[in-house]
């Protein structure tokens, strides 16, 4: 009699067990891999003024891979996202603009903003920004008169 | 000892506590076994659902290129250009797909135009009111949980349909074709076949057929700073085409737009867990932008056509060079295995 329950909950033991195995080798995987990663902030000035509005992105293009923020008070911008290391493009976004429907909001979004075009496109910002792992800051400085001078 | 007195006594007993228990347990590790096998297997009929979308998409513009001898126009202006556009190529090619039926109470002669507020139909009829809360299965691909007239897109009061298929009008980053900047921080470069205000033919594909890239999936979300939000160009509600400043081939910068992307991230970036700051995908964070990605509920990837009317699943973890050259038509490189 006792060598019959202990038997028949070893049993049971090892079947639990199996149990619980089959639910761990269940969970897991999923999700692509970056890499090691780099916290960003800095600051945006404009002629040395502060650049305030706006919005600055990273854009790597061998890889695809980004990073961004929004500007704040004294051109400053810390990134939410953390941003995988290697060289990007940087280029520097006016405000959000409305969706275009009307057209008051259409022309707001094409009238000319405070950010010359050239620096709207990371192809023609001719600023590069290196991220490595750990904590980063950068100061870029951007000329009205665009990257060309 | 053991066997004939415990046989003896378990008549008596019927069934131990431990022993039913033991009976549960292994039940329960078959479930166990069995449910990710059900959940798999429903999901692979889904991802062949949507691949059967796919292929009947690639038909149709493979009969519409039969009939004119060249691709629709990825997206179009409208003729004679009136605050908007004209359709993108899905409306063409809903005769090619057993919708003659839709695409014959469109009025091109008329003021048509194919999204906006319904307080505009009498202003553009012919156009919106056709499409209004109407949803064509073929373009919706099963594994996709969101609404497929999914209002989130803007300006889409009219509940058009949201569709989860999206021409490539090219890729950023590879030669052939010239940059454009969109009035909205995008970018766009004229080599993929279902171009901005332009048409291609067969012959324009030179990197091949089967090479190419011409639909892929984007039937996913955006995870903007811990916000999942619908930005697939299917701004106005997915039909609609191209507003540009002048309505002539290859000329005038891009406005806005519908129906088509052109490749500047990765697939699947900013899904589910990976999340994406505002401001750092220019170009892919507004519905009506040129640059919007692709991007699938399918787990690690998304379906794709290519030229040659052949589908693909396309791992997101494929070098994104390839995925460039892909997507290009004329670039050029030779494409590795993918």
């Amino acid at each position: 009699m006792m060598r019959n329950v202990r038997f028949t909950s070893v049993r049971s033991a090892f079947c639990l067990l199996c149990l619980l195995s089959v639910g761990i080798l269940g969970c897991g995987g999923g999700g692509k891999d970056i890499g090691p990663t780099g916290e960003v902030e800095g600051t945006v000035t404009m002629d040395g003024e502060p650049l305030a509005i706006g919005s600055v992105a990273l854009y790597d293009e061998s890889t695809g891979n980004t990073g961004g923020g929004e500007l704040g008070p004294g051109g400053t911008f810390k990134f939410t996202v953390p941003v995988p290391v290697g060289t990007y493009q940087v280029s520097f976004q006016p405000p959000d603009a409305p969706p275009p429907e009307d057209k008051a909001a259409d022309e707001l979004a094409t009238s000319d903003s405070s950010i010359p075009e050239d620096y709207q496109s990371g192809e023609t910002s001719e600023i590069v920004a290196e991220v490595k792992e750990g904590p980063n800051s950068f100061t870029f400085e951007l000329l009205k008169s665009g990257p060309k001078g | 000892m053991f066997s004939f007195h415990g046989t003896r006594r378990s008549r008596h007993r019927a069934f131990t506590l431990i022993e039913l228990l033991v009976v549960i347990a292994i039940i329960a590790i078959l479930i166990a076994l069995l449910l990710p096998a059900v959940q798999q297997a429903r999901e692979a009929a889904r991802r062949t659902q949507c691949k059967n979308n796919l292929k009947n998409i690639l038909l149709s513009l493979h009969n519409y290129h039969d009939v004119h001898t060249t691709f629709p126009q990825g997206q179009s202006p409208r003729r004679p250009l009136i605050h908007c556009c004209g359709g993108n190529w899905r409306v063409h090619v809903l005769p090619y797909m057993d919708q003659a039926t839709v695409y014959s109470k469109i009025d091109w002669a008329g003021r048509y135009s194919f999204g906006g507020h319904s307080s505009n139909y009498s202003k553009y009829a012919g156009g919106a009111e056709v499409f209004a809360r109407l949803t064509i299965p073929t373009f919706i691909c099963p594994s996709s949980p969101l609404d497929p007239n999914d209002h989130s897109v803007v300006n889409n009061q009219q509940r058009g349909q949201t569709h989860h298929y999206v021409g490539i009008s090219g890729a950023l980053g590879v030669s052939g074709g010239g940059d454009r900047n969109t009035d909205y921080g995008g970018r766009v470069r004229g080599n993929g076949i279902l171009g901005i205000n332009r048409h291609s033919k067969m012959r324009d594909v030179i990197d091949g057929t089967s090479n190419t890239i011409m639909i892929a999936e984007q039937s996913a979300d955006v995870n903007i700073d811990g916000v999942n939000r619908n930005v697939s160009s299917n701004y106005y509600g997915g039909w609609s085409g191209q507003a540009g400043r002048v309505a002539t081939d290859r000329a005038g910068r891009p406005h806005w737009g519908a129906g088509t992307t052109c490749l500047r991230y990765p697939i699947n970036h900013g899904f589910g867990k990976e999340r994406v700051a505002r401001g750092s995908i220019p170009g892919a964070d507004r519905s009506w932008d040129f640059n919007t990605i692709i991007n699938s509920f399918h787990t690690g990837g998304i379906q794709v056509g290519l030229a040659d009317g052949s589908i693909r699943f396309v791992s997101e973890n494929t070098d994104f060079g390839t995925i460039r050259n892909l997507c290009s038509m004329n670039d050029g490189n030779t494409v590795g295995e993918f």
